[in-house]
């Protein structure tokens, strides 16, 4: 099951605008990381940073493509009787194509999200790295049976993490640090909302909202890093 | 324990430290403000000059050196990826 086919009607579009926006927002840090790393001269931190942001833009990029196919075949091509394709293998092919997609969108997402919690892990066993490998590919499995397992999953790790922006706000007490630790907070408990979209439509607005609302935090974030610098070199 | 300078943390603070001056500084006080040694100062400086982000230039018997337009670019990018280091928690 895919949330987009829980969404009412009029929020699918805005739906595929914000999961593009967030897109472009996770694009935007992979990219800036990226260049901070040829920048400082080969810090690893910033590469790995990149990476994991890279990831789970990626994941987006199948979560886009997952949506604008249910979109098209829901209300696009529903709302065409001249054209006649609904023969069984063209119904049969999609379906293959969209869980191909959703799977790839748990997987990056799980996955990158995990790579992020490991940047700040100093010392982590590989054979530990493996494992939580391990557990994702089953949680992945799992996701495609039940959508729940995905946002359980994506609910911890998230948690985790924020739990981690906050303790290093505690520690070093960087302003952009704590926002940081809302963006992730946020995307968390819109994780749990879309668990209770079968129960009613709503949750699924709500749950973007809130969604939309982390990432404009990261946003923020990004554009007060570049302010900040342009006004320190007018002074 | 405070961790060793990295090059780049280095060029930053010489580079924030001609700024608090106006873009402008003496080499001695570029010494003390960037907490270098002199021979550290001279091979950062001489790189930086062959890279064209600062200038040496005489005024009354002293010697000082400026920052380049360069040089403030250089500057605005360092400081952008400090801001990134310390947002993000590296």
């Amino acid at each position: 099951m895919i949330p987009l086919e829980n969404s009412p009607n009029w929020f699918s579009v805005p739906s595929i605008i914000i999961d593009f926006f967030s897109f472009l927002v996770l694009f935007s840090i992979s990219l800036i990381s990226l260049k901070y790393y040829n920048l400082s001269g080969g810090n690893k931190k910033y590469k790995y940073i990149s990476f994991a942001f890279l990831l789970i833009c990626a994941s987006f990029f199948f979560k886009l493509i997952t949506n604008l196919a249910l979109y098209y075949n829901e209300f696009i091509r529903a709302d065409s009787p001249t054209i006649i394709t609904d023969t069984l293998e063209t119904i049969r092919s999609y379906n293959i194509f969209t869980d191909l997609t959703f799977t790839l969108f748990v997987f990056l997402n799980l996955i990158g999200l995990y790579f992020l919690y490991s940047v700040y892990q100093e010392k982590q066993a590989k054979s530990m790295m493996f494992l939580i490998t391990y557990f994702i590919i089953i949680s992945t499995y799992f996701s495609n049976l039940n959508y729940y397992v995905f946002h359980i999953t994506s609910f911890l790790l998230l948690t985790i993490i924020s739990i981690l922006y906050f303790d290093k706000y505690a520690l070093k007490g960087n302003e952009s640090t704590k926002v940081l630790g809302y963006s992730f907070s946020s995307i968390a408990i819109s994780q749990i909302l879309f668990m209770f979209v079968s129960v009613d439509k709503s949750f699924f607005i709500l749950a973007e909202i809130i969604q939309l609302l982390g990432y404009l935090l990261l946003f923020l974030i990004l554009r007060n890093i570049i302010i900040h610098g342009k006004k320190k070199k007018q002074n | 324990m405070e961790r060793k300078r990295s090059r780049i943390d280095i060029i930053h603070d010489m580079i924030i430290s001609i700024q608090k001056k106006g873009g402008k500084i003496k080499p001695t006080h570029l010494m003390y403000k960037a907490n270098l040694s002199y021979n550290q100062m001279n091979i950062y400086l001489e790189d930086l000059i062959e890279k064209g982000m600062i200038k040496k230039i005489e005024e009354k018997n002293s010697v000082y050196f400026i920052i380049t337009e360069k040089g403030y670019d250089f500057a605005q990018k360092i400081i952008e990826m400090k801001n990134f280091e310390e947002s993000f928690g590296l």
